[in-house]
C-alpha cells in the first residue's frame, strides 16, 4: 500500500486513538460553526458548483488546516478561504488583511494547487440524457460491464486530482455484490472535465485481504467503486 | 404558598415568552394562523425531522414484514411514495441487521451523511478516530463505543464512496411486542441506525 | 410541508438533540408552531424566514459587552417573525406592543 495519502484519504490509517463519542452532543458546539454552515452555502454557488469541487478543495488543504482543533467546521471555513481565492472574490493578501492575522497565514497559502489531472487518464464521456432536476444520476444505454460475483481489483493511479477511489483497497481483489445507479465521475466533474457517467460497483472486500492475518474475524468491508476505477480479475461462472 | 398578585411570570412586555402569546393570539383573531393546525404542527415537528425519519420506517418495517421486504429491495421507491425529500438523498440503501451479522456506515473520505433519514451528522461520525479505524478494526471500535458483539456475528462496513447513502435497520428488541408504531420509533436511535449502537426496549 | 429543513442548512439552524427538536419552555414550541404554520398558509416562505433569523441573529451578534444577552434561539426567532410579519404589513408594532403590555398586566395562574 502507498504511504503517499492524501490528506483526507485515511480510511485504515493508524495512530488514530478513541472515537470522541458523545451521544448526546449538541449540533453546534459553537456559534460560530454556524456561521460557517451558513457562509458555505453562499459561497459555493459562487464557486465549487460541479460535484465533487468543494471536495477537492478539501482534499486539498494541508494537514494541519485538515485536521486543526476546529474540527469539521473548521475544515470548511478553510476551504472557504481557499475557494474564494481561486475564484478570484478575495485574494489571499487581503483575507489576511481582513482576517486581522499575519501576513501568509490564511489556508489559501498552504493549500495545494489544482492540481491538473491529464483528461486522457480519465474513460471516455458518454452522452447521456440531462436529467429534469439536478442530480449526480444519469441513465445509462450500456449494460455494467461487471456483474455480481465477479472478482475485481482497483488499480488506481497517483494522479493528485479528485477521486472517491480509497486508498487502502487499491491492489486488492474484492467481490461485486451489488449494483447501484450510475453517476457521473467525480474525478472529471470536480475537474470541470464533463460528466463521463459510470456505473456504480458496490465492492465486499475480507478484511483479511486489506488488513493481513491480523485483522479481525468476520469483517467485510464493503465500497462503492465507480465502474472505471476496476479491471476483471475473474469473472463469476 | 405566597399570594403574587399583578406579576405575570414575565414582568416584561419585551420577553419573547410574553411576545409569542400576544403574537399568536392577535394572529388567530386576524385568521392568519389556526391554532389547531399550529398545535398540531408542533406535534409533528417535535417528532418529525431529523432521526425520526429513519426510525419511523424501522418501526413500521418492524411491524409489517411486506413494507420491510419494499424497504430492503428499492428504499427509493419507498421514500418516494412516502414522500421523503431533502439534501444528499439520491440514492439509499437499507442494511437490515439480523443473528449473525451487523452493519455500520461510514464515509472514509469525507463524511457523507443520509441527512434527509437522519439529520445532521453527529462530530464522532467526521472525526478521524472513527474514518480511520472503523474499517480497520470495526469490532474494537464498537466495542469502545458500548457494543459489544459476539464473536461469530460477521461485521459488514459500508464506506460510503459514492453518491449512495445508508442507513442500518437495527434489530427489533424483545419485549415491544405490545407497541405501537410511535412507541416503537421513539426507541430507535440514531446511533443504532448508523449502526454504533442496538436499540434497547427500555 | 417539509421544508423547514432549509433551515437546518444555515446558521439558523434550530437546536436538536439527537436530531429532534429541542423546547425549553412551551412558548419556544409555541413560536416555532405559529411560524410554521404561517408557512403553510402562505404569508411567506421558509426562506424569508430563515433571511429574517440570520439578521436577527447577526443583530445580537453585533452587540457588545453588557448589551449584549445571552444568546437565546427562540428569541431570535420571536425577533425575526416579528420583523417579517411588520415588513409584510401583516401585522402593525404598536398592536403587538399593546397587547403584550395587557398580558403583563394579568393575575398570576391565569389559563393559557
Amino acid at each position: 500500500m502507498s504511504t503517499d495519502h492524501r490528506v483526507h484519504d485515511i480510511g485504515g490509517t493508524e495512530g488514530w486513538g478513541e472515537v470522541p463519542y458523545d451521544p448526546n452532543e449538541p449540533v453546534f458546539h459553537d456559534d460560530w460553526e454556524r456561521r460557517v454552515l451558513g457562509l458555505l452555502f453562499q459561497v459555493l454557488p459562487h464557486t465549487a458548483k460541479r460535484p465533487g469541487e468543494f471536495r477537492h478543495a478539501l482534499e486539498r488543504l494541508a494537514s494541519e488546516d485538515y485536521f486543526c482543533a476546529d474540527g469539521y467546521y473548521g475544515r470548511w471555513r478553510a476551504g472557504m478561504e481557499v475557494l474564494l481565492h481561486e475564484y478570484g472574490h478575495v485574494d489571499k493578501a487581503e483575507l489576511d488583511n481582513r482576517l486581522g492575522v499575519p501576513h501568509g497565514t490564511s489556508a489559501g497559502y498552504r493549500s495545494a494547487n489544482v492540481a491538473a489531472v491529464n483528461p486522457k487518464s480519465l474513460p471516455p464521456d458518454r452522452n447521456t440524457p440531462l436529467p429534469e432536476r439536478r442530480t449526480v444520476r444519469r441513465e445509462l444505454d450500456e449494460p455494467p460491464q461487471f456483474q455480481i460475483g465477479d472478482r475485481v481489483v482497483a488499480a488506481g493511479n497517483d494522479e493528485s486530482g479528485h477521486t472517491r477511489l480509497p486508498e487502502y483497497v487499491r491492489g486488492v481483489a474484492g467481490t461485486v455484490v451489488k449494483i447501484h445507479p450510475a453517476e457521473v465521475l467525480p474525478d472529471s466533474t470536480a475537474h470541470n472535465l464533463g460528466d463521463r457517467p459510470q456505473h456504480v460497483l458496490c465492492v465486499a472486500y475480507q478484511a483479511k485481504d486489506l488488513w493481513g492475518e491480523d485483522a479481525e474475524e468476520d469483517v467485510v468491508v464493503n465500497v462503492d467503486l465507480y465502474e472505471s476505477y476496476v479491471e476483471l480479475k475473474e469473472g463469476v461462472s | 404558598m405566597s399570594q403574587e398578585v399583578g406579576h405575570h411570570h414575565g414582568s416584561d412586555p419585551n420577553s419573547p415568552e410574553i411576545r409569542t402569546e400576544a403574537l399568536e393570539d392577535l394572529l388567530a383573531e386576524k385568521g392568519l394562523i389556526d391554532r389547531a393546525r399550529v398545535d398540531a404542527l408542533i406535534e409533528r415537528f417535535e417528532h418529525d425531522l431529523g432521526p425520526m425519519i429513519g426510525a419511523r420506517l424501522v418501526a413500521k418495517s418492524w411491524l409489517e414484514p411486506e413494507f420491510r421486504k419494499k424497504l430492503l429491495d428499492n428504499a427509493d421507491q419507498v421514500l418516494q411514495d412516502e414522500q421523503i425529500q431533502g439534501a444528499e438523498i439520491e440514492h439509499v440503501e437499507i442494511k437490515a441487521n439480523e443473528p449473525g451479522i451487523h452493519n455500520v456506515v461510514v464515509c472514509t473520505l469525507c463524511s457523507c451523511y443520509p441527512w434527509a433519514l437522519l439529520g445532521l451528522p453527529p462530530s464522532w461520525y467526521k472525526s478521524p478516530e472513527y474514518r480511520s479505524r472503523v474499517v480497520r478494526e470495526p469490532r474494537k471500535v464498537l466495542a469502545e463505543m458500548g457494543l459489544s458483539l459476539d464473536s461469530d456475528t460477521e461485521i459488514r462496513v459500508w464506506d460510503s464512496s459514492s453518491e449512495t447513502r445508508f442507513l442500518v435497520l437495527p434489530e427489533r428488541p424483545s419485549g415491544t411486542e405490545e407497541l405501537d408504531l410511535e412507541a416503537l420509533a421513539q426507541l430507535v436511535t440514531r446511533d443504532s441506525m448508523i449502526g454504533v449502537a442496538e436499540v434497547k426496549a427500555q | 410541508m417539509t421544508g423547514v429543513e432549509v433551515l437546518d442548512n444555515s446558521e439558523a439552524a434550530p437546536p436538536r438533540d439527537n436530531g429532534e427538536l429541542v423546547f425549553e419552555a412551551p412558548w419556544q414550541s409555541r413560536a416555532f408552531g405559529v411560524a410554521a404554520d404561517l408557512v403553510d398558509s402562505g404569508s411567506f416562505s421558509w426562506n424569508d424566514f430563515r433571511q429574517q433569523l440570520i439578521e436577527a441573529i447577526q443583530a445580537w451578534e453585533a452587540l457588545e459587552g453588557a448589551d449584549q444577552p445571552p444568546w437565546d434561539y427562540y428569541t431570535c426567532w420571536v425577533a425575526a417573525l416579528e420583523q417579517l410579519l411588520f415588513s409584510k404589513v401583516l401585522l402593525d408594532p404598536t398592536e403587538l406592543d399593546l397587547r403584550s403590555s395587557e398580558y403583563v398586566e394579568r393575575p398570576h395562574g391565569h389559563d393559557h
